[in-house]
């Protein structure tokens, strides 16, 4: 088989490539966290001394080759470049030197970023200062505006994947679900617009999920970005995430009841969108954001609102909430270079230290350590009970959502590969001859694969495996997996959509072609793990890489990756 | 991507954009002189330079060939030849003492499978790989299936292989089909329903997509050739924007433009298998550095192509998707 030409051949074209080198130029330092595709190492480059990110992505469907998945991540995040979205240095290879035909493994090198947003707010020692916030918020909505001027689609923007460094610098990451947007962009003073084209509805985790998307409008705009940018700018001074529905239904209905109920003037045309039906029932609200957020000047309480709206055409755009009042008023935001630095926080660390905190006996409800009640900034000291193990863990919307559920044929509705140009496809030439078969395809973002809240795992048996969340009882939800007998992969995607988006992926072109399933978390997180023992297997599963690659030809992967994670399950 | 944000609400059209400068510099690393073409590893291993261009041109009739079995859109067509003509300034095709290469045929095909998913028009690779071995065998009918040794030989190499390609492009995966910017182009001047000049400008990608084009221009310069060479064709002016030339708003070099289109006029004029008419490119040439249309001569004066190697042994020009390769030999693959 065909070895990559080594270099170019003498005498031959001078020129320095860019884009790809070679696994070796990398030194692998420690395992940082695990996508859905794949492991996220830290790792310094030997010629610069610079230190990276190297996600790996695994082959989960290995007879359709190279994921297409991340196929598109990486298409996208080559058209882009800006100081507030992650940069896409270059990918790596590692190819194996084993005999045999042996695909490659290859790795998305970004730059190293000390924490995840998610991360450092579950850290009790971080305290953020309101000017801070203001300092994140505004990169976070440069980002978006950036985006949504480029015709992008986040479709997943939570804590998780907003990534920060030590030098105040903020950068949206993670554009697994991210989509070229075929509408006009949003401008000055008008909102977000209105989507002219249907795109699947199955994307955002749930918590992070406007209420637009939980009702079903396909034709949605920038603004399901600009709600999530709302949650998190919430959950920055909650220190965890505000709206953790238990379902869909469940996070509407908590939506309604913090905003208020959806009317004629809130949400004009909620009551024809398809997913309206159950929600009529809910009790009418008044909204209680002005209570839950009294930590909250009246312009910061206004710009909570504006991105709030229930009105996605009148939800403030980042352009305009760049502008808002709330970033001239004392505080003033703090300038990066002034923002305090952490000791980095990234999932795994994170999961082992919520294992030791929670060894500890619940800490007294309402506390007026960390996060008071009313959430002013005060104490120091265990945050309030909340969130060691409470509600955020809680049957977690892990998933992003159903995946590509009721994904339009190809070619027809979720078309356009992110181009940076925006003009809808051209129709099919008129007669004759050779023709450009113009409907060239729909590019359907990958389906909602697991988000990565810090969510602890889901309950799993073994010693003491019946764990303390089982005790929670789910709220009558189909949502929540019952992960007994451990048959369920990672992660709580629900389990008729699976099945629907294995009967609809790609219905036109590709019938069973290209999977677009993110691999299934999986999902090490021992809570309990005290950090040490944690690190031991850790670093003993890092190395074992080989058996992520062994189903190969016929595609074991997951089943692999299963059977090993019961494993370590029982080990425990 | 690099327009600020906020700009003021568009006239009734928006200008395009120029590329988005990541974009830009991805394709920048691709685009030779025609020296360079030259200096192409299997040539450097020792392969005449018409052989090369002969393989590259089969490679890129096996994409078509096999593209129109599966009827796959012509920008996912254009998308594979730009692959596999990348694949080529980075690896060689001719063997020696341990380096087997991939076959040209194997080249094609993956790149075919990697473009199918770039450009979101995927296939069943069982439907890819029929096509290939039927293709590459050159029976149309032929019978294959799972249970044949030539699938599993083609299943294979392509899912082999796809990862050697991607490192080859260096994950410069981001590119712009010509011929969906020449539409976006035509749509722009309100032109798309001009039936000679659509025709003319289809033609001219058409015909070049067999060539090494894409390795010389960016798809920009070549969707505004193509324009240029429909609109001259149908004596159609494309109208300035505020005193701006239209190359100027479609973010193209003029001297590029006409530089391209010689190259095409020179193309056909050797191409071995032309037929009686005339070359319907030279009507195109014009100095490069001219000062715009209207006064640039539409004869073969000024000439100032070079690099007229490239177009010895360049297919036909013809404009009428005569994509079929005839009489060529391989039909097996040897990996
Ligand atoms: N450049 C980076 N620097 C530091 N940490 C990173 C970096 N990139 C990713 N990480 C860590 O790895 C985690 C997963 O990365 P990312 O979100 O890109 O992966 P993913 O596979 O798309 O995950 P998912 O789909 O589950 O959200 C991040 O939340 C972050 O903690
Ligand atoms: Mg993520």
């Amino acid at each position: 088989m065909a070895t990559p030409a080594t270099g170019t051949p003498q005498n031959g074209l001078q020129r320095r490539f860019k884009g790809c080198s070679k696994i070796g130029e990398y030194e692998m330092l420690q395992k940082l966290g695990e996508g859905t595709f794949g492991e996220v190492h830290k790792a310094r480059q030997r010629s610069s001394g610079n230190v990276f990110a190297l996600k790996k992505i695994l082959m989960h469907n290995e007879k359709d080759g190279f994921p297409i998945t991340a196929l598109r991540e990486i298409k996208l995040l080559k058209m882009l470049s800006h100081d507030n979205v992650l940069k896409l240095e270059e990918m790596a290879v590692e190819r194996p030197r084993a005999e045999g035909r042996k695909r490659a493994i290859l790795y998305m090198v970004t730059p190293y970023m000390d924490h995840d947003l998610s991360g450092l707010l579950d850290n009790p020692d971080v305290k953020f200062q309101e000017a801070q916030i203001k300092c994140y918020m505004l990169q976070l909505f440069k980002g978006l505006r950036y985006l949504h001027d480029n015709h992008i689609l986040h479709r997943d923007m939570k804590a998780a994947n907003l990534l920060i460094n030590n030098r105040g610098r903020l950068q949206i990451a993670d554009f697994g679900l991210a989509r070229h947007y075929d509408e006009p962009v949003p401008q000055r003073g008008k909102g977000n617009g209105e989507a002219r084209r249907e795109y699947t509805t199955l994307v955002v985790t749930r918590w992070y999920r406007p209420p637009e998307l939980l009702l079903q409008l396909r034709r949605y705009t920038p603004a399901i970005d600009m709600w999530g940018a709302g949650c998190v700018f919430g959950e920055m001074f909650k220190r965890k995430p505000i709206l953790t529905g238990q379902s869909d239904l469940h996070q509407a209905q908590i939506i309604f009841e913090l905003v208020g109920s959806p009317n004629d003037q809130s949400m004009p045309g909620w009551h024809d969108l398809p997913g309206a039906e159950p929600i009529r029932q809910f009790p009418p609200s008044n909204g209680t954001m002005a209570q839950r957020f009294r930590e909250l000047s009246p312009t910061g309480l206004s710009l909570i609102k504006d991105l709030m709206r229930l009105d996605w055409r009148r939800r403030i755009n980042a352009i305009d909430a760049i502008d808002h009042p709330y970033f001239k008023e004392n505080p003033k935001p703090m300038r990066e270079e002034d923002i305090p630095t952490f000791a980095d926080s990234h999932e795994l660390d994170r999961r082992n230290a919520r294992g030791q905190k929670q060894a500890l006996p619940p800490a007294p409800a309402g506390g007026t350590v960390g996060v008071g009640p009313n959430g002013e900034w005060t104490g120091s000291g265990p945050p309030p009970n909340s969130w060691g193990n409470g509600d955020r863990r809680y049957g977690g919307p892990q998933d992003r959502g159903p995946p590509g559920v009721d994904r339009p044929p190809r070619g027809y509705n979720d078309r356009g590969p992110p181009r940076y140009d925006h003009r809808p496809p051209p129709p099919p030439p008129l007669e004759g001859g050779r023709r450009p078969n113009w409907g060239n395809g729909g590019n359907l973002p990958p389906p909602p694969g697991e988000g990565r809240h810090p969510l602890p795992l889901p309950p799993r048996y073994g010693p003491d495996g019946g764990d303390r969340r089982r005790n929670q009882p789910p709220s009558g939800d189909t949502y929540i997996p019952s992960y007994q007998g451990g048959e369920r992969p990672r992660g709580s995607r629900e389990p008729d959509e699976r099945q629907q988006r294995r009967g609809s992926r790609d219905s036109a072109n590709s019938r069973d072609g290209y999977t677009d399933e993110r691999r299934p978390y999986r999902d090490d997180r021992r809570p309990g793990d005290s950090r040490g023992v944690a690190r031991d297997r850790r670093d003993g599963r890092t190395r074992s890489r080989s058996p992520d690659r062994r189903g190969d030809r016929d595609g074991r992967d997951n089943r692999e990756n299963r059977g090993r994670n019961d494993d370590i399950y029982r080990r425990r | 991507m690099v327009s600020a944000a906020g700009t003021p609400q568009p006239p009734r059209r928006e200008r395009p954009r120029p590329p988005p400068p990541a974009v830009v510099e991805a394709e920048q690393q691709w685009i030779f002189v025609e020296d360079e073409l030259l200096q192409a590893p299997s040539i450097v291993e020792g392969m005449a330079p018409e052989e090369e261009r002969t393989l590259r041109r089969k490679g890129i009739n096996f994409i078509l060939q096999v593209g129109m079995m599966l009827k796959l859109p012509q920008t996912t067509l254009s998308t594979a030849a730009v692959f596999f003509n990348r694949y080529l300034m980075k690896n060689s095709l001719k063997p020696k003492p341990g380096y087997k290469p991939l076959h040209h045929y194997q080249v094609a095909a993956t790149a075919l499978f990697l473009a199918t998913k770039v450009e979101e028009n995927c296939r069943k690779m069982k439907e890819l790989v029929v096509a290939c071995v039927r293709v590459a065998l050159k029976d149309p009918n032929k019978l294959v299936d799972e249970q044949t040794k030539d699938f599993w030989k083609w299943r294979d190499t392509i899912l082999y292989s796809e990862d050697v390609l991607l490192e080859s492009l260096c994950f410069d995966l981001n590119v712009e089909s010509p011929y969906k910017t020449m539409y976006d182009m035509m749509k722009y001047y309100g032109v798309e329903h001009n039936k000679k000049l659509r025709n003319s400008a289809w033609a001219f990608l058409a015909d070049s997509a067999l060539t090494q084009m894409c390795l010389l221009f960016d798809s920009r310069t070549i969707a505004a050739a193509s324009l240029y060479c429909g609109a001259r064709m149908a004596e159609v002016s494309l109208e300035d924007d505020d005193g701006k030339p239209w190359w100027e708003i479609q973010h193209v070099k003029l001297r590029n433009i006409r530089r391209a289109c010689n190259l095409m006029a020179d193309i056909y004029e050797r191409s071995p298998d032309k037929d009686e008419d005339a070359n319907k490119y030279s009507g195109l040439r014009t100095p490069e550095d001219g000062i715009d249309f209207g006064d640039t001569p539409r004869s073969m004066e000024g000439v100032q192509m070079t690099g007229q190697e490239l177009s010895q042994s360049q297919p036909t020009a013809n404009g009428t998707g005569n994509a079929t390769e005839r009489g060529s030999e391989e039909g097996e693959l040897d990996g």
